[in-house]
């Protein structure tokens, strides 16, 4: 085996077995091997690269970032997801659901009393950094949740009003019923519509809402009662510590892109790369020095993070390191 | 993986072992990546559903059903998610693409790579294959069986396979050489 080139360990049963470890025995005595004879680990990972790729299978380092990913996933306390809420879910769930709903509402009375409350069931979902999730409502409206986002929504809409609870992102495909308006209520910010397909964004680290209008028509009213109308193609800018709005148009792209996996910056700032990067991958990014300001516009599509982040750091001239999900930028000496 | 033991950790998954998930998850990632390449070849997108499968499998865990075959029970799962996901794509944001269900092996290894160019290049070395050597490579790796199988299949002699099999890996390691540099890059991505 000493005169073996890459494609002899490739060809060779037991490393095969090695390598896709169907074999314990196959795995320790290569992994031996491997370990006494360093002068070959040119040949042997040529020969793993072959196999992964004749194999189609994932390489093994994006295997290790996907397990990753979900053990994150799993370890992350999530209040109980109730996707669909079927009646296998137990009693207790429901009640604890109801007491949260409850409380819910209890909170939106405080703040607002001109909005009804409807007494009912409540449905609580919440998306950890990393995933999102398409939810349908009684109605037939559809809602996709962004990473890092909470909705509460009834579980059936019984009062005159479909009303829902937003932190967070969420784009919103709402069925048309001109006898129930929809509303959406984020922080003091009540987003009514009739049927049309909007993005409301509401991250409370952001300080800002931002409601974006696809089709149809909604009519947005904040604390003080005042109340701002959106066409098709406009959007809206809520500042929550001075409750003033502005409206202006959008890219439908860079607003809504999210829900199809699209990560999209015009001129963003590094505290806007940096938290949209946690939101959808998952990954902390670090400045580890500072840096002079800078801006970047760029488009990916499902990429992996490791991508962006090259990206990024090869047009902002950043060296990057990831290290246990954090991402070190730093400026290139 | 024998099928009692695989039951046996559905069942402890059930009672909401962490272990027992994370088993069957390396038991069948593979496996799932593989065939969720041939119903949709954006491998960004199938990296994405296999995770929320598990996800969802790992929320529902108390109340899963009793699965008699579980590989066949996550494929099908894996399918009508990734089905769906399709289907779900809006026609505004990008053009809808219609993709075939079935791909041939080669066309696979191909579709998987990440760039044009790796596409091409890759296309290019297949070409210098014969389609017997093609149909080996095949079986030895993407069906993962022995030579003694493949021999049978064909009806030749073990010898006459591993032969072959390794005079295509030789032309493939030759080829890669040349362009080494660009692929490395793409597997250690």
């Amino acid at each position: 085996m000493e005169q073996y080139q890459a494609e002899d360990f490739a060809a060779e049963e037991s490393f095969i077995a090695y390598h896709f470890k169907s074999d314990p025995e196959a795995v320790a005595f290569w992994e031996h091997w491997i370990r006494t004879h360093p002068e070959k680990l040119d040949e042997i990972v040529a020969a793993e690269n072959l196999l992964d790729l004749l194999a189609l299978r994932l390489p093994n380092q994006e295997f290790e970032q996907e397990k990753e990913r979900l053990r994150q996933y799993i370890d992350t306390p999530v209040t109980p997801l109730v996707p669909q809420f079927r009646r296998t879910l137990g009693l207790l769930a429901a009640s604890v659901l109801l007491v949260l709903g409850l409380l819910a509402a209890l909170l939106l009375t405080k703040r607002r009393a001109s909005v009804p409350i409807p007494k009912t069931e409540w449905v609580q979902h919440s998306n950890p950094n990393g995933r999102k999730t398409r939810l349908t409502l009684s109605d037939g409206s559809t809602v996709i949740l962004n990473a890092a986002s909470t909705i509460h929504y009834p579980k059936r809409f019984d009062s005159d009003i479909r009303h829902i609870k937003l932190e967070g992102e969420a784009f919103f495909s709402v069925a048309h019923d001109s006898t129930k308006p929809f509303l959406v209520q984020t922080g003091d910010l009540a987003t009514k519509v009739l049927g049309t397909a909007f993005n409301v964004s509401a991250y409370p680290r952001s300080g800002q809402i931002t409601v974006s209008l696809h089709q149809g028509k909604v009519q947005l009213e904040n604390a003080r009662h005042q109340q701002l109308v959106l066409s098709p193609g406009q959007q809206a800018v809520y500042q929550t510590s001075t409750q003033h709005w502005s409206r202006t148009s959008f890219d439908s792209l860079a607003v809504s892109g999210w829900k199809e996996g699209y990560l999209v910056f015009r001129n963003a700032d590094f505290k806007t790369v940096a938290q949209a990067i946690e939101r959808m991958y998952g990954y902390e990014v670090i400045l580890t020095n500072p840096t002079p300001t800078w801006h970047y516009t760029g488009r990916f599509h499902r990429e992996d993070v490791r991508q962006v982040i090259e990206h990024i750091s090869f047009s902002k001239h950043l060296t990057y390191t990831i290290h246990h999900r954090k991402i070190y930028l730093s400026t290139e000496k | 993986m024998a099928k009692g033991t695989e039951q046996i950790h559905w069942q402890h998954l059930k009672m909401g072992d962490r272990e027992a998930f994370m088993f069957l998850y390396e038991a069948h990632y593979q496996g799932l990546y593989a065939f969720g390449c041939r119903v949709n070849a954006d491998r960004e997108l199938v990296k994405d559903t296999i995770h929320e499968l598990f996800c969802e499998l790992w929320d529902r865990r108390s109340r899963l059903p009793e699965v008699e075959n579980i590989k066949a029970y996550l494929f099908t799962y894996l399918k009508r998610k990734l089905l769906r996901e399709s289907q779900d794509t809006f026609i505004s944001l990008h053009e809808a693409t219609t993709v075939p269900i079935e791909r041939s092996y080669e066309e696979l290894l191909v579709e998987m790579q990440s760039d044009e160019d790796n596409k091409l290049r890759v296309q290019q070395l297949l070409h210098k294959l014969t389609p017997g050597q093609l149909e080996m490579i095949r079986l030895k790796y993407y069906e993962q069986l022995s030579y003694e199988d493949i021999a049978r299949r064909l009806q030749l002699q073990p010898r006459t396979v591993y032969n072959q099999v390794s005079e295509a890996l030789k032309t493939l390691r030759k080829h890669l050489q040349v362009l080494s540099s660009l692929l490395l890059f793409l597997f250690i991505r």
